[in-house]
């Protein structure tokens, strides 16, 4: 009857849940260091991937005489064991990196919020079988399924991207049918209900567009980890094999020099890897909010 | 019905309050706080007292700087909120400055929601003890089972039957009322000088609502501790208080003794708080 | 508490079948003929129609799912294809190795995490959280095989300070009596302090390796559980009755908040477990992620779905064991809602 005086009880700057209202004003006001750094990054990336790879050396082009050269003016990175170009590589491999973290994502996160929609607004026997399976999905790391199914069903790019998506999709579902479940409760859907519009465009047509907040939060997330996961696989010879430029592959050829003391073939390589990753988690780690 | 914001009208309190003699326990002298950040006004030039045994209601809407007068009184404002004008004086001596005056000057503070209130994972006998260790540490709180002893003892003196047993139970084991009441336990436990009650019982049934005021009112009465009541419910005014302050907007715009308040309010929007509360208090009688 | 405990088991149980029907499916009917990929792209089609009936690949699926189920029911993981070894003992002599590992990882984990997520979380949105919060990102970005090969490059091959990636001990070196299988704790139930030593020197690196990137983890999720107590009533009220802040800090939030964070470590737990294949194969870590990673290399499906088996029902096993430690801490679940 009488409005409670919470609102009022927890001034606006704590950390209690203040409204929704709240936290978008502070949230434009406040400078966002994490957001620019990380699309800074990111943008950065793209250009170098798209443009480079017409700038730079041969990637393949191998040249006994000048192995394993420091860097310096003429390599920057310096040349591997088979005296290639090591920035060439690794400028040839944002390419295929970036967009194998991208699809994996993308794949999981379609898969994933379709099957959380249907999963939180049907309910009932559909949404416990639904679950059961993520359950089981997510008993696994990601990473040891991925080599199981590339094992299984054999290597190649496009499979790797599936496999490592099938690996990606539970949180997903997870989220968007949580998401799905709060909203199922929220008027606008009785008024689509009683409209007539069926369940799938209430599904699709309504929670979707709503849970995409989170689920864009989880993609950056997933796009690094896939990425991580690519280059992972790649280092232990799976998916993706020498003498493709792809910065897994790299640093597992430059690995015996890191030992004997030509520490860049493996050096530049792992730190585009961390440089991209970064971007993404900077960028996800913003998107989420302070939690 | 908003009625223009006016300068704060002081100088109508003193009617009542000259009864005492001693220093008031709480004194208000123009205090203004603000978001720092934005320059935000939520308390302008607020002026208040507060006598030993005394109990005066504070009343206005939510978003009035009810609660932000009470974090201020306490000095456990927010980060990114601070007191930017004006005194707070307890006992009669300046503590504007003074950090964690809770424990220097025995104030305690009660919350609208008393589950909520209390540490989940604590049993209440041993959540009360903590704060009798805390502020009585000359007394029974030098000594682990003297505390747990006094704590016990506090719970008997809110009128809880089985204080052993109640003291081992967990909050969710026990009811909102009875949450409240281990709330007012552990209030008693810091021997208060001040009691900021705020929005007490507004989220307990009617029957218990008028058990923990009759409590309220009891303690202050055997303890002569004062008592500052936060509410937006008149007839909890009507039932309890000695004097009342009405907070609109972040301005006090009046300070009257309760029989005054109801008989002739002076400002335009207590005349409508008291309306409204007539209205409300008929439709739920 | 007795019905919590039993509707636990009974999903995890479901879950370890759900799990095994996955393996079984993914090793037997998916598009790439198990049997050829078992034997390589040189196989004859008479050896894979001799390998294909050999493992009853050609039976009805739902007779292979039966015996498969007997099988593992048995205790039965298969044999290796590569070395004909049984999958199940090759598994069960590597796992104190990763176990070994991964709860020196998660120590590390821990120890960095920890005090980096308190401090964040206790200096919300200043500079010692804007620290804890890149070093989050940082610490998720880098793959493990170069933070490895870095560690190695500097602790190793420049500073001398810690031996190579060339497994648990020292070459001729004898390994302790065999009582855990963890050759630390083993050296010191010897009485042996030299090789207990050397065990924990060969230990550093990996475990620097694998904790690192999972104190990135355990700091954000200190961090959030923490500032996710920090709003509620009690810390007002322990605030409001003038608790010190410190310990308002340790005795409420952390306390409230260890219920997640405990959660959130099983978690952490089971990926340094399941999550290692790379460093174990960088560091010549003779545990259960190398053997598969042996498997990976020999194309040796009958080791893998073995190793996922095992890694699964640890995994699962984890989880519930947490549930039931916080049931144990929660008195909400202990008790339930009996009024007192």
């Amino acid at each position: 009857m009488t409005a409670t005086d919470t609102a009022t009880t927890t001034p606006p700057t704590t950390t209690s849940p203040t409204s929704t209202a709240d936290a978008a004003r502070a949230r434009t006001r406040r400078p966002r260091p994490f957001l620019w750094v990380g699309l800074g990054i990111l943008g950065v990336l793209v250009v170098v991937g798209v443009v480079g790879p017409f700038l730079v050396a041969d990637p393949l082009a191998v040249e006994p005489s000048a192995a394993l050269q420091a860097p310096s003016a003429a390599h920057w990175f310096g040349t591997d064991f088979y005296g290639r170009d090591v920035l060439a590589r690794a400028v040839h491999a944002i390419r295929l990196d970036l967009m194998l973290g991208v699809s994996v994502a993308l794949l999981a996160m379609v898969v994933g919020s379709a099957l959380g929609v249907v999963s939180g607004y049907l309910g009932g026997r559909v949404d416990d079988v639904i679950m059961r399976c993520v359950d089981v999905l997510m008993s696994f790391p990601g990473f040891v399924l991925a080599m199981i199914l590339l094992l299984a069903i054999g290597e190649s790019v496009p499979k790797l991207a599936l496999a490592l998506a099938v690996a990606a999709v539970p949180p997903f579902v997870r989220l968007v049918r949580a998401e799905a479940l709060a909203q199922r409760e929220l008027e606008y859907v009785d008024g689509a209900r009683v409209s007539g519009a069926g369940w799938a465009r209430i599904a699709f047509g309504h929670m979707l567009p709503n849970s995409l907040r989170p689920a864009a939060v989880q993609f950056t997330l997933v796009c690094g980890y896939s990425i991580l996961n690519v280059a992972g696989l790649a280092y232990l010879g799976i998916g993706i094999h020498a003498p493709t430029p792809e910065w897994g592959v790299m640093v597992a050829e430059g690995a015996q020099n890191m030992l004997t003391g030509q520490w860049w073939t493996a050096f530049f390589p792992g730190l585009l890897i961390a440089v991209t990753v970064m971007g993404l988690h900077f960028v996800g780690d913003d998107l989420g909010g302070d939690r | 019905m908003s009625g223009t914001t006016t300068s704060p009208t002081t100088g109508t309190a003193g009617t009542t309050s000259t009864t005492t003699t001693a220093h008031p326990v709480l004194a208000l002298e123009g205090l203004s706080v603000e978001v720092s950040r934005t320059g935000q006004s939520l308390l302008r030039d607020v002026s208040l007292t507060v006598a030993p045994g005394e109990i005066v209601g504070l009343v206005g809407e939510s978003g009035s700087g009810k609660s932000m007068t009470s974090l201020a009184v306490m000095g456990v404002l927010p980060d990114g909120i601070a007191v930017t004008g004006g005194r707070v004086l307890v006992d009669g001596a300046d503590a504007t400055g003074t950090a964690r005056r809770s424990v220097a000057h025995r104030f305690a503070m009660i919350f609208q929601n008393p589950k909520d209130s209390l540490n989940p994972l604590m049993r209440v006998g041993d959540q009360i003890a903590r704060m009798v260790r805390l502020h009585q540490a000359d007394g029974p709180g030098a000594d682990r089972k003297a505390a747990r002893a006094e704590a016990e003892r506090l719970l008997g003196r809110v009128h809880i039957t089985d204080p052993a047993r109640v003291a081992r139970a967990y909050p969710h084991q026990l009811s909102g009322g009875m949450c409240q009441r281990v709330m007012i336990a552990m209030a008693l436990a810091c021997r208060p000088a001040l009691l900021i009650a705020d929005e007490p019982t507004t989220a307990l049934d009617v029957t218990v609502q008028a058990q923990i005021l009759a409590l309220i009112a009891e303690l202050a009465d055997e303890t002569g501790c004062g008592v500052l009541l936060i509410t937006h419910d008149l007839g909890v005014v009507a039932e309890l208080c000695d004097r009342v302050a009405v907070l609109y907007r972040g301005d006090l715009v009046e300070t009257t003794g309760v029989v005054e308040l109801f008989e002739s309010p002076q400002h335009e929007y207590t005349r409508y708080l008291v309306t409204a509360g007539e209205e409300a208090g008929h439709g739920a009688a | 508490m007795t019905r919590y405990v039993l509707r636990r088991l009974g999903i995890s149980a479901l879950t370890v079948l759900g799990l095994v029907l996955v393996v079984f499916l993914v090793t037997r009917i998916l598009p790439g003929d198990a049997a050829a990929a078992r034997l390589g792209p040189e196989a004859s089609a008479d050896d894979i129609a001799a390998l294909r009936a050999s493992y009853g690949l050609d039976d009805p699926l739902l007779v292979q799912l039966k015996d498969y189920l007997v099988r593992l029911a048995q205790g039965d993981l298969g044999q290796a294809v590569s070395t004909g070894r049984d999958v199940g003992t090759e598994l069960f002599a590597r796992l104190p190795a990763t176990i070994e590992l991964a709860l020196a990882a998660l120590l590390v984990a821990v120890v960095i995490g920890v005090p980096v997520g308190v401090l964040a979380a206790a200096h919300r949105g200043r500079t010692a959280d804007a620290v804890g919060r890149v070093y989050a990102v940082l610490g998720s970005s880098m793959a493990p095989f170069w933070l490895g090969l870095l560690l190695i490059f500097g602790l190793f091959s420049t500073a001398r300070l810690l031996p190579g990636p060339i497994g648990r001990l020292p070459v001729g070196t004898p390994p302790p009596p065999d009582v855990t299988g963890m050759y630390v704790l083993d050296a010191l139930l010897a009485g042996d302090p030299a090789t207990a030593g050397q065990a924990v020197r060969y230990l550093v690196l990996p475990a620097l390796t694998l904790g690192i990137g999972a104190s990135a983890a355990v700091v954000k999720m200190v961090r959030s559980a923490l500032i996710a107590t920090a709003g509620t009533g009690y810390v007002r009220t322990a605030r409001a009755f003038g608790v010190a802040p410190r310990t308002v800090l340790w005795r409420d939030q952390m306390r409230n908040a260890m219920l997640q964070i405990l959660t959130s470590l099983g978690l952490v737990f089971s990926f340094l477990l399941g999550g290692n294949v790379i460093v174990e194969q960088l560091f010549s870590w003779p545990g259960m992620g190398r053997l598969a990673y042996d498997a990976v290399r020999a194309n040796d499906l009958e080791i893998l779905q073995g190793y996922a088996i095992v890694i699964g029902i640890l995994y699962i096993a984890l989880n519930v064991l947490i549930d039931l430690a916080y049931g144990l801490i929660d008195p909400r679940i202990r008790l339930g809602g009996a009024r007192a």
